[in-house]
């Protein structure tokens, strides 16, 4: 995205917003200006919320990128682990993740384990499945270049099948990572004292709009700033797409 | 001393039959071209020879290449990996066997002066035109100096002149420096300028037959009488076969 593009979309978002504020007489809404004085005010607390829940976002996405893709990768390249992997994937995949987290809380505990592990949950399918059907689409004339010379399977996947399948990984987690989000918001509402869910919630429950919004606002930029995250290391990874 | 040997040799995909040779001998340094209907088995062939074939493909018979080891395959679609640069896709054979050498980095970098290509280096192949693409193909076939060269349609995709441009660069590259060349092609004009002879397949896949051609060896060969026979010997058989 451009500066410039940024810039016009935040001030239609606080005009918007400004619009809202002023039309809504049981203020409930707070006005922007008091929420921006407020973050200016308490950055220290929402920062240590905020870290917190980045924190396990991010170890969240990584152990499902490296599982999520193994697993993928594996059903695509064998039918064997195809047929045993994918009847799994597809009946467990609609399930809803979020209804497991009482049995997560009992068996990981209270702490972060179990959060972390309900937001794993949810973005290991996304990320199993596309990484599956990614590395399906191949096209077949990248390994029949390879194939007269006879690589080994670790050159394979050097090679050819990761660097093609990098795209499509990118596309899977920018998908998911909206979704995770969400999901960790509802986790961050149940056994935390630290986390931005914990922090929004905590301040609707002491009808402090001010401070709930200044928390919604927090989370999007924390949401930005993943994707910003994933851009750059699609651009410095995929250097040889025409981006 | 025969390079290539078929013997009664017969692929079949299923119940279709898409090329039956029974017997054909080709001699080593020196140029084939392989001329037929579409859906002759003119690929098929090439695969055959290059130990490429699909596990689908049924083969019978004997064909024996006494260079199987050393032989380098150009497919159609130039066999370029897009994240790979122009160096690195050309060096790709040295990379796959674990075998880099000084020597075949400067190998590689005078072959890319050759065609043309210094200044394309670092380039990735998306941002290259169809017969650049073809001469980091060719650069690649080169360096490896196979003892067996495979073609297969390899100017097809490329407009008129630069379709010339890169006969003439095969041609004095051969000429310098002779190996055994098979060139499958559906141009007349391609098989009667590169080929010292040209093998004519039948649709039913089955050889036609073997054809000499005189005019492969003068010099500007495109603006002699023997070339324009030729052209039209092969144009007469064409027609007889496609029947």
């Amino acid at each position: 995205m451009k500066r410039k593009q940024v810039l016009y979309s935040s001030i239609a978002i606080f005009l918007l917003w400004l619009a809202f504020a002023f039309l809504d007489r049981r203020g409930i809404i707070p006005s922007p200006v008091n929420v921006i004085l407020y973050l200016t005010v308490h950055w220290a607390r929402l920062l240590q919320h905020l870290s917190m829940s980045f924190f396990r976002i991010c170890i969240a996405i990584f152990a499902t990128m490296v599982t999520g893709t193994a697993i993928g990768i594996l059903s695509a390249r064998s039918a064997k682990a195809d047929a045993a992997v994918t009847p799994l994937l597809y009946a467990l995949y609609p399930v809803p993740k979020i209804a497991f987290l009482p049995l997560l809380m009992l068996f990981f505990g209270l702490g972060n384990m179990s959060k972390i592990l309900l937001v794993s949950l949810i973005l290991f399918f996304q990320i199993a499945i596309a990484v599956r059907d990614g590395v399906k689409n191949i096209p077949e004339g990248y390994f029949l270049t390879v194939k007269p010379f006879r690589p080994s399977t670790m050159q394979l996947y050097q090679h050819v099948i990761l660097p093609a399948l990098l795209p499509q990984l990118f596309t899977a987690l920018r998908v998911s990572v909206g979704t995770s989000i969400s999901v960790l918001f509802f986790a961050e509402n149940f056994a935390t004292q630290y986390g931005i869910g914990y922090f929004i919630m905590d301040s609707w429950l002491k009808l402090d709009y001010c401070a709930m919004f200044a928390g919604i606002i927090v989370i999007s930029f924390m949401g930005s700033f993943i994707f910003l995250l994933i851009d750059l290391s699609e651009k410095h990874f995929c250097r040889w797409r025409v981006l | 001393m025969a390079l290539i040997c078929f013997d009664h040799f017969k692929i079949q995909y299923a119940a279709k039959i898409v090329l039956a040779i029974d017997s054909l001998t080709l001699s080593p340094e020196k140029i084939y071209a392989v001329i037929g209907p579409s859906g002759c088995g003119k690929t098929t062939m090439l695969y055959a020879l290059s130990g490429l074939l699909p596990n689908a493909a049924k083969a019978s018979g004997t064909l024996r290449n006494e260079v199987i080891d050393a032989t380098h395959i150009v497919l159609q679609d130039f066999g370029l990996l897009p994240w790979k640069t122009v160096l690195e896709n050309v060096m790709l054979p040295m990379v796959l066997k674990n075998s880099i050498s000084e020597q075949d980095e400067q190998a590689a970098r005078s072959l890319l002066k050759w065609f043309k290509l210094d200044d394309y280096e670092k380039t990735y192949p998306m941002t290259l035109s169809g017969g650049q693409k073809q001469r980091v193909a060719l650069a690649r076939a080169w360096l490896t100096s196979p003892k067996l060269l495979l073609m297969d349609e390899p100017f097809s995709a490329l407009d008129a002149i630069t379709r010339e441009t890169l006969q003439d660069e095969v041609k004095n590259l051969y000429l310098q420096s002779p190996k055994s060349v098979v060139i499958v092609t559906h141009s007349i004009e391609e098989a009667a300028f590169l080929g010292e002879s040209i093998i004519i397949l039948s649709a039913d896949g089955t050889l036609s037959e073997v054809v000499e051609n005189p005019s492969f060896a003068l010099p500007n060969a495109r603006s002699t009488a023997d070339f324009y026979t030729m052209c039209y010997e092969l144009r007469k058989r064409m027609k007889a076969v496609h029947l």
